[in-house]
């Protein structure tokens, strides 16, 4: 009976994307499940497949999937359960329908042909395409003015717009007389139901070939026919309606279901993408936006609103002076003489849509389900939260830690703000908040897109080259930068940086998916080709490994290293450090590896014993190798 | 046409301070708003963190707004208790060490600033459990300990260092990339030779951990200074012989 009285048929053999409405999404397919109307099995639906997308279920049939699939908005669904299965009963997934809904379904299928038609808004003359859902559809797609020329097909007064009156037939029946692309399932019409194959025209008696859409007559649309096996065998009176329960009958509303039955298994997982699509609600979003969780924040410029006569929010320009503390008097007091509101609807409409987000931001955090489905809003919220706070504390407060000038930490890239921030409300953000928000995690390695992870890339090698690109993306930042957000690479502005910098930046901004050391090891060789200029890797004699920019390969190094000793005759360690500006450390390795090669060579004799202590004086000198040159004749 | 001052200014005058006072108001409930929505949304993705942190890793595009999340509000997406237990360890599955390598790469990088780059390892021990937000006690010493230890492919040289009286201290700087060697030089040049910590304190605004790092890693690590533990001013004085001035 549900059945009969949610769902659509469709024809099975159009693959299943084909039938998705423009904005909808196939999210899951199951095989091998079988389909239980309210308690007991279905005999038609017994072994098929079923797909899940944002607005609806579909059921598509093994065997016979022309005339035993069928559709079903997930619109109707109130709750959901799930059995997990016991020995030989396969876990079972039910669907509790609204009984107040049932008759939209049908209506819905009513107007398809309507849907898939393009059509023009009345209000501003845009051609909306067709092939969106019926939610979707109603409105305008520029300007949101919903369509008046057409019966909403969520309306709820039961359309029974059927002109062909002609039969009198049971209320129940209506549907299969309205339905045009996508007909009723099971009633059958009791004329048609004779020997013959044809199909009666609604409006002219005109007797069609089944295969026919519309009247070779007069192009009147033809009701399609369900011939169910199961309903011949019993051999019912071919002219009763098949059940003929009116809309209104009572059905037990606790029994209004219906049961996806897996026996193939893969229940678990298609039950979570199921209730998830549920609780997205995708067929709501197009015609309620102003639902979306976080608009009052997001906008920024809606945080200030006054209340219009249509109980509407006007927002108000120049958030950040109203909430820096200066007045952005020009706008009120316009607002004051233009449209007549006053202080305390201001007040109030704060107040309102302070307390908004608030609830907004309890539904989605009550659990992991729903912060997975408002995931985008609240990543949103958050970064709005982070830098109203910032905004707000950077004009209220003045001070700000100085940042030492060495070392490592700060190349720029942190906003002034993170310390200042706490200085506002040292009671509500703690520590570790603060620790975090200045820490590696904020050193702009914001990653655009997803973290990669073997379970999206089979092939070896090909994983290891999306890491380097990954990775490139971290240190040198992404090229595709979003316009007003800065991606700064963690190499911008330094030439070279340790290994454990790297890791653990990039294992940061990769959030829970880590990359363990030995592969990051794995992906350096790769790097080279995703960075421009050029980042390699080098490991030092003393076993130290870093990242480097090409002035600091060893190649380059030896030729201005030759260059300065050719022109001042001598240098000591420190001071090529100084003239290159890194560490003495450093400068040290790398002169050494040169004097590996022979092309320079130390003078140790300075260091000498002077003065009067003990020990080394004075730092070893640097020559250019002229030895080399010289070939030795034998001769002492 | 210029008008005059008259009584319908001063009473601009007046509605613009009225407007003024309720500007400043609104943005203080505004803020106050905001700290309650920051903290309640911290306190959330805390929690999910720690309890559903599998079913965060399976589902790549929201692991990834989870991850921008933690980053605005300022939460570690690494909070939580050791998953998995001794044999996923053992066995390789469990991220746990590498979670904790991160955390104290985190750490230690991060305080560098303030003590360069020597970290007790009671102190890095206490900040990565704040991080993960569990109870002290539950990441022990030893635990750092073999972390650091998972770190050592990368090269990067961090070293626990005992340094006697049962207190343990992890480096995490290497000489080639300690920059603050270079300015203890350059300082040492200025005064002659002769360095304390508080020079560097006073003219550098190091703290004194930072410069007492920096000046044991010289004497210790890198043997370029000597060390006069007799000093008459400061009881501890460094001589950095290549900044000393010799009466020849």
């Amino acid at each position: 009976m549900a059945l009969r009285r949610y769902t659509t048929s469709i024809d099975g053999t159009i693959p299943v994307p084909a039938l998705l409405y423009g904005d909808e999404e196939l999210l899951a397919s199951q095989d091998g499940v079988g389909i239980y109307d309210c308690l007991q099995k279905a005999p038609d639906h017994q072994s098929g497949t079923v797909h899940v997308s944002t607005h609806r279920l579909f059921f598509v049939h093994s065997q016979r999937p022309a005339s035993h699939s069928f559709t079903m908005d997930l619109l109707h669904v109130t709750r959901t359960n799930y059995y997990a299965g016991l020995f030989t009963s396969s876990s079972k997934v039910s669907l509790f329908l609204d009984a107040d809904t049932a008759l939209l379904s049908n209506t819905t299928s009513g107007q398809g042909a309507e849907i898939f038609e393009s059509w023009e808004c009345e209000v501003c003359s845009h051609r909306n395409p067709p092939g969106l859902s019926p939610s979707a559809a109603r409105i305008c797609a520029l300007c949101g003015v919903p369509r008046s020329a057409v019966v909403g097909p969520t309306t709820p007064e039961p359309s029974s717009q059927s002109k062909s009156t002609t039969l009198s037939l049971p209320a129940s029946s209506y549907n299969s007389l309205s339905s045009s692309s996508s007909p009723g399932l099971i009633s059958p019409q009791p004329s048609t139901n004779g020997d013959s194959d044809g199909i009666a025209c609604p409006a002219c008696t005109f007797l069609n070939h089944p295969s026919l859409r519309v009247c070779e007559m007069c192009m009147t649309s033809l009701p399609k026919i369900e011939r169910t096996g199961g309903m011949r065998a019993k051999s019912a009176p071919s002219s009763r309606p098949a059940s003929p329960s009116p809309i209104g009958d009572n059905v037990d509303a606790a029994n209004l279901l219906i049961k996806l039955s897996f026996r193939k298994g893969g229940d678990k997982s298609f039950y979570n993408i199921l209730r998830r699509a549920l609780k997205s609600q995708a067929w709501e979003a197009s015609t309620a936006p102003g639902k979306r969780i976080g608009l009052n924040v997001r906008s920024g410029t809606s945080s200030l609103a006054v209340p219009s006569p249509s109980r509407g929010t006007t927002p108000v320009t120049t958030r950040r002076s109203g909430i820096g503390g200066e007045c952005n008097l020009d706008v009120l007091l316009s607002m004051l003489t233009s449209s007549f509101v006053s202080l305390d609807g201001i007040m109030r409409n704060v107040e309102e849509s302070a307390h908004n987000t608030e609830t907004d931001l309890n539904d989605s955090l009550k659990d992991l389900e729903a912060i997975m489905v408002k995931a985008k809003d609240l990543v949103h919220l958050a970064a709005e939260l982070n830098e109203k706070l910032t905004a707000s504390s950077t004009t209220t407060t003045t001070i700000s830690t100085p940042a030492s000038s060495v070392s490592f930490a700060t190349p720029g890239t942190q906003p002034p703000s993170l310390f200042s921030i706490t200085t506002l409300v040292p009671s509500t953000e703690h520590n570790e908040a603060k620790f975090i928000r200045s820490s590696l995690s904020q050193l702009g390695l914001q990653m655009s897109n997803a973290p990669i992870t073997p379970d999206m890339i089979r092939d070896e090698r090909k994983w290891i080259e999306e890491l380097a690109r990954e990775l490139a993306g971290v240190l040198q930042g992404s090229p595709d930068d979003i316009p007003g957000k800065k991606y700064v690479g963690m190499m911008k502005e330094r030439g070279i940086v340790g290994l454990d910098e790297v890791w653990g930046g990039w294992n940061r901004a990769r959030g829970v998916a880590l990359i363990p050391p030995s592969t990051l090891l794995q992906v350096l060789p790769y790097l080279p080709a995703y960075t421009s200029p050029p980042i390699r890797s080098r490991v030092f004699k003393s076993g130290l490994s870093v990242l480097h920019m090409p002035p600091y390969t060893h190649a380059s190094f030896t030729a201005r290293m030759v260059g300065y000793l050719v022109m001042f005759g001598t240098w000591t360690t420190s001071q090529i450090a100084q003239e290159e500006g890194i560490t003495i450390g450093l400068a040290d390795e790398m002169i050494a590896a040169i004097e590996a090669d022979g092309v320079i060579c130390r003078d140790d004799e300075r260091s000498a014993i002077k003065g009067g202590g003990s020990g080394t004086a004075s730092e070893i000198g640097w020559f250019r190798n002229d030895f080399l040159d010289y070939i030795w004749d034998g001769q002492l | 046409m210029h008008r005059g001052v008259g009584l319908a200014a001063f009473d601009r005058e007046q509605v613009s301070q009225r407007f003024a006072e309720l500007s400043s108001e609104l943005s203080k409930t505004q803020v106050d708003h905001l700290q309650s929505q920051l903290t309640q949304f911290q306190t959330a993705l805390s929690h999910f963190a720690k309890t559903h942190r599998d079913s965060i890793r399976s589902d790549p595009t929201f692991r990834h707004a989870f991850q921008q999340m933690c980053a605005s509000i300022g939460v570690d997406p690494l909070a939580g208790p050791r998953k998995g237990g001794f044999w996923a360890e053992m066995l390789g599955l469990g991220d746990w060490q590498y979670e904790l390598g991160v955390q104290i790469v985190d750490v230690c990088v991060s305080t560098r600033e303030r003590n360069g780059g020597v970290i007790e390892i009671g102190e890095l021990v206490d900040k990565v459990s704040r991080l993960r937000d569990v109870e002290s006690g539950v990441i022990t010493e030893e635990d750092v300990i073999r972390s650091i230890r998972t770190l050592q492919p990368l090269g990067a040289g961090y070293e626990v260092l005992d340094v006697g009286g049962g207190k343990k201290m992890v480096r995490s700087v290497v000489k080639e990339l300690d920059a603050d060697q270079a300015v203890v030089l350059a300082e040492a040049q200025l005064v002659g030779g002769r360095i304390v910590e508080e020079i560097l304190e006073n003219r550098r605004g190091w703290t004194k951990d930072r410069a007492r790092a920096a000046l044991e890693n010289m004497l210790l690590r890198d043997g370029l200074c000597w060390l006069d533990s007799q000093d008459e001013h400061y009881g501890k004085a460094y001589w950095v012989p290549s900044a000393m001035h010799w009466g020849e």
